[in-house]
């Protein structure tokens, strides 16, 4: 290893080689507060064809279904030959001479073509080892230590040192490591960018394949290089050259040189009979996949606007517009005259909450946003006494967790506190198994049982003005300038699970991973502000006096919807609640019900209770989540009033005759349908490359910190969805589909935002998402792509109503 | 007052998407410059077509221009480190004279 200290340029070149290698996945945003996220948003620009092709590839992922799922599809009938054959003809053209073939024979044509092309597939998976092994090891023993120091068998000087200086520290005197090797670690560059360059110089790889060789090498451990590049962007306390740094200074110092460009002769992409390579026959079985869901579930949104309710509804609630919504949507609608509406599940409040008691803050809204202020919970007046006991409650429970858990971090003391305190746990972990979620109320460490009355301080967080700019965004954006009913309810969403390591992952994202009804309170708060309503009064929004706006929550494993801050209703008016709570009930119970048919272990009963398995610590399905999205919807409630979209739908209400400059759209387009599409895409890689991209099953991970998990005691952080997200024994139950975008607007108001807003040309034109509206006549869709809009017909197979079964996609039980 | 009373160095704009900005940054700082200005959600036309600023529930898909002044023999090692980042991204450089009244401000 040179001891030279490199100049300045080579260090800057270093770096950028590091930033480029990099480059290639996406932030993780670990567990305390879970975000879904496409894993390679880096080459969103770049399109999803060329994501398959390169991106996925150099984290050593499969991009997109393989062969034999596409066969098997086929086989079972989840694919009609005709589909097939549609998506054949779609990626060919008119011009290819195969196209007029009828399609029994291009399918046949198609199908022998894969099985040809696996034949001779080249090997892949087997290269020899040559040593990386040991780098991987040792770096990710680094990295579990250094990421989440408090979970650290012993201090670590990571803040002091930094990643690297610690490293190089602690490694110079490891005596697991040979002699030499540790005189060779204390001889690096002190800094973690001049022992990058140096490792890179000393290398010999030519300076135009650098980046390629640091790429392979973050591509070993994708897991924590996602990681901390999510660290990178929000803490600023490591970033990947510390990474590549150690793993470089590691192999010079263990005699293991960066291995030269295993696929610098690149080969020509192998073609079938057809003329289509790998990636174009993905993207065949992707078309022939989406064909029948996406063609259901548009066959049941409304061409035309059905007729309005006759009378006014006895109250309107709005949801997130997250695909659980849909199904308690569809069963309150059908209780009762109730309207509902969809918008981002944070309300538009971009907040920094500060809850009672807590030790922190959180930034409660999407990751896409900033947060603009800090929202504390207080006491409500009268209440001090309460809020002062609930503190010391917490405080001590605090205390109490931290105590027990204080052995952990002694060597050799687990093992005795096991010994001394076995006999108190033993029946305690016995009667949590027994009863198995059957009793008790189901809370998180922090939420206490019972908590004093609270508020959120929004007039010192926000100024009226700023109240007032919120209060529109709101209104205009979800179409609610008149509002209908003398009761609004924003209902913010949250899961209910204990023992679950990926409970944030069920949470509201549009929340930043944490439950919703903060920001419902907050956004009620100000919708019900006299100087707020005077104000939009004189912005043209005309709120009856009589309208009050109340928060609740709506929980996802047990689908009861809780109301929050029921006083903001005068007394006389409570008995409108008290209806709607009953309703809600009989909503729960319905949709339950419905639920317990998809999932393992549960029976659809009369009274199912699946709220017992969210207490259950040993119940890895407490829910289904996200599973199964497919679509967002981006129209008004009429579009899909009395359709059962399966809960597979994101809903975003949407009336494009209130909005003739298009700018709540463009709202819409640049922030909820990209929230949707990381959704979509983490459930889309996680299911068909659930070992790379996907974080295996729950019933062997090991907790890092709030990092994330392992799978066993050691190895690479796990990205993406537990299989138990995403699976079953019997197979996916998630089919790995991209998400229809349907919007009810003007053809040239939607061009406009495309032109104007590069992340939504990047969505539409890299096919990561398949965008249409209604079409020119009615009762007909025309499809965006590149090239315009072409007509997008629901075939009579697609529009049927038959359900879709995969052959992973069974009953669960 | 005169340019001559003023001292020369070089000014260094960079116009990437917000969320390569962060790497412009590290870059600027690793070159030891003393400091930078950004300027988020930057608006404008030009290879790509019209940009937008900031969406208003997304700061995340917007361009973010960042400026920094070194002297000038700091600044072609950070030019060519700037470049080689942005190879392989988009994202524009602009590089030019400047005049400070404040040298030591920025070495």
């Amino acid at each position: 290893m040179t001891t030279l200290l490199p100049t300045t340029a080579r260090i800057l070149r270093a770096r950028a080689d590091a930033e480029v290698a990099a480059s290639v996945i996406a932030p993780f945003y670990g567990l305390d507060a879970a975000i879904a996220v496409n894993p390679v948003l880096p080459a969103l620009r770049q399109g999803m064809p060329a994501a398959l092709r390169d991106a996925a590839p150099a984290l050593g992922a499969r991009g997109s279904v393989s062969e034999a799922y596409g066969r098997a599809c086929v086989e079972s009938g989840r694919i009609a030959r005709a589909e097939l054959a549609a998506a054949l003809r779609e990626r060919l053209g008119s011009e290819h001479p195969a196209a007029a073939e009828p399609d029994a024979t291009l399918v046949a044509r198609f199908l022998a073509g894969g099985e040809s092309m696996e034949k001779h597939a080249p090997a892949t998976g087997g290269a020899e080892p040559d040593g990386s092994e040991r780098i991987d090891e040792l770096l990710t023993a680094w990295c579990r230590a250094a990421l989440a120091p408090e979970a650290a068998a012993w201090p670590v000087p990571v803040a002091e040192l930094g990643f690297y200086g610690a490293w190089r520290a602690l490694a110079a005197v490891d005596p697991t490591l040979p002699r030499e090797a540790r005189r060779l670690i204390e001889e690096a560059p002190a800094t973690a960018e001049a022992a990058l360059a140096a490792a890179l110089e000393a290398s010999g790889i030519p300076q135009a394949e650098r980046a390629e060789a640091l790429r392979r090498e973050l591509a070993r451990t994708p897991g924590f290089t996602a990681h901390v590049r999510w660290r990178a962007e929000t803490r600023g306390d490591v970033e990947v050259v510390d990474l590549l740094a150690v793993r470089l200074t590691l192999r010079a110092a263990l005699g293991l040189p960066l291995p030269a460009d295993g696929s610098a002769a690149t080969t020509r992409p192998r073609r079938d009979p057809l003329g289509l390579d790998d990636v174009e026959r993905a993207l065949v079985w992707q078309v022939a996949l989406e064909a029948r869901v996406h063609g259901r579930l548009l066959s049941r949104v409304h061409t035309a606007a059905t007729a309005a309710a006759a009378a006014p509804p006895r109250a309107h609630l709005v949801f997130c517009i997250d695909v659980r919504s849909e199904g308690i949507r569809r069963h309150l609608e059908a209780q009762g005259p109730y309207a509902t509406s969809g918008f981002a599940g944070f309300f538009g409040i971009a907040a920094e909450i500060e809850p009672l008691a807590a030790s922190g803050v959180s930034a409660a809204c999407p990751v896409l946003l900033a947060p603009r202020y800090r929202v504390s919970e207080r006491p409500a007046p009268g209440e001090w006494r309460g809020a002062r006991t609930l503190v010391d409650r917490l405080a001590g429970g605090r205390a109490w967790r931290s105590a027990l858990k204080a052995p952990d971090s002694v060597a050799g003391a687990p093992l005795g506190w096991a010994e001394m305190t076995g006999w108190l746990w033993g029946p305690v972990a016995a009667t949590r198994s027994i009863l198995a979620g059957a009793a008790g109320r189901g809370r998180r460490p922090d939420e206490p049982a019972s908590a004093p009355s609270t508020l959120f301080d929004v007039d010192s967080a926000m100024t009226v003005e700023d109240q007032l700019d919120a209060a529109e965004v709101i209104l205009r954006t979800m179409g609610m300038t008149a509002p209908d009913a003398p009761l609004v309810v924003l209902v913010g969403h949250g899961s209910t699970t204990t023992n679950n390591a990926y409970r944030t992952a069920l949470d509201c994202g549009a929340c930043g991973g944490h439950r919703g009804a903060p920001n419902a309170r907050i956004a009620a708060a100000i919708l019900n502000a006299v100087a707020v309503r005077v104000g939009l009064a004189a912005r043209g929004i005309e709120i009856p006096a009589e309208t009050v706006f109340v928060a609740a929550e709506h929980d996802t494993v047990s689908d009861a919807i809780r109301i929050v801050d029921a006083s903001a209703l005068p007394a006389e008016r409570r008995g409108e609640l008290d209806a709607l709570r009953a309703d809600a009930a009989r909503a729960a119970v319905a949709l339950q019900r419905e639920r317990a048919a998809e999932l393992p272990g549960a029976r659809a009963r009369r009274r199912t209770r699946l709220e017992r398995r969210g207490r259950d610590w040993a119940q890895v399905y407490p829910e289904w989540g996200l599973a199964g999205n497919a679509a967002i919807i981006i129209a008004p409630r009429s579009r899909t009033a009395g359709a059962d979209l399966e809960r597979r739908a994101f809903l975003h209400s949407y009336d494009p005759v209130a909005d003739a400059d298009g700018s709540a759209l463009e709202t819409i387009l640049t922030a909820p349908l990209v929230v949707a599409h990381w959704i979509n895409a983490q459930y889309y890689f996680s299911a068909v490359d659930p070992d790379v991209l996907g974080a295996g099953s729950k019933t062997v991970h090991n907790l890092v910190g709030g990092a994330g998990v392992l799978t066993g005691p050691g190895g690479d952080l796990r990205i993406g969805l537990p299989w138990q997200s995403i699976g079953t024994r019997a197979g996916l139950h998630h089919e790995p589909l991209r998400l229809l975008a349907v919007v009810d607007a003007p053809l040239e108001r939607i061009d406009g935002i495309i032109a104007r807003a590069d992340v939504v040309a990047d969505l539409v034109f890299g096919a990561w998402v398949v965008l249409v509206a209604p079409g020119a006549e009615p009762g007909t869709w025309a499809r965006r792509t590149r090239d315009g809009w072409a007509p997008y017909p629901l075939t009579p197979l697609t529009a049927a109503a038959e359900p879709a079964v995969s052959p992973d996609r069974k009953e669960a039980a | 007052m005169s340019r001559d009373s003023l001292t020369r160095m070089t000014k260094i704009e960079v116009v990437a998407r917000t969320a390569d900005s962060d790497a412009v940054r590290r870059q600027i700082v690793a070159s030891g410059a003393t400091g930078y200005t950004s300027l988020p959600a930057v608006t404008g036309l030009g290879h790509h077509g019209a940009h937008e600023g900031r969406a208003l529930f997304n700061d995340r898909d917007a361009l973010t221009l960042t400026i920094t002044v070194v002297p000038d023999d700091r600044a072609d090692d950070l030019i060519e480190g700037l470049r080689s980042l942005l190879e392989r991204s988009t994202g524009v450089m602009f590089v030019s004279d400047t005049y400070v009244s404040r040298p030591h401000y920025f070495s």
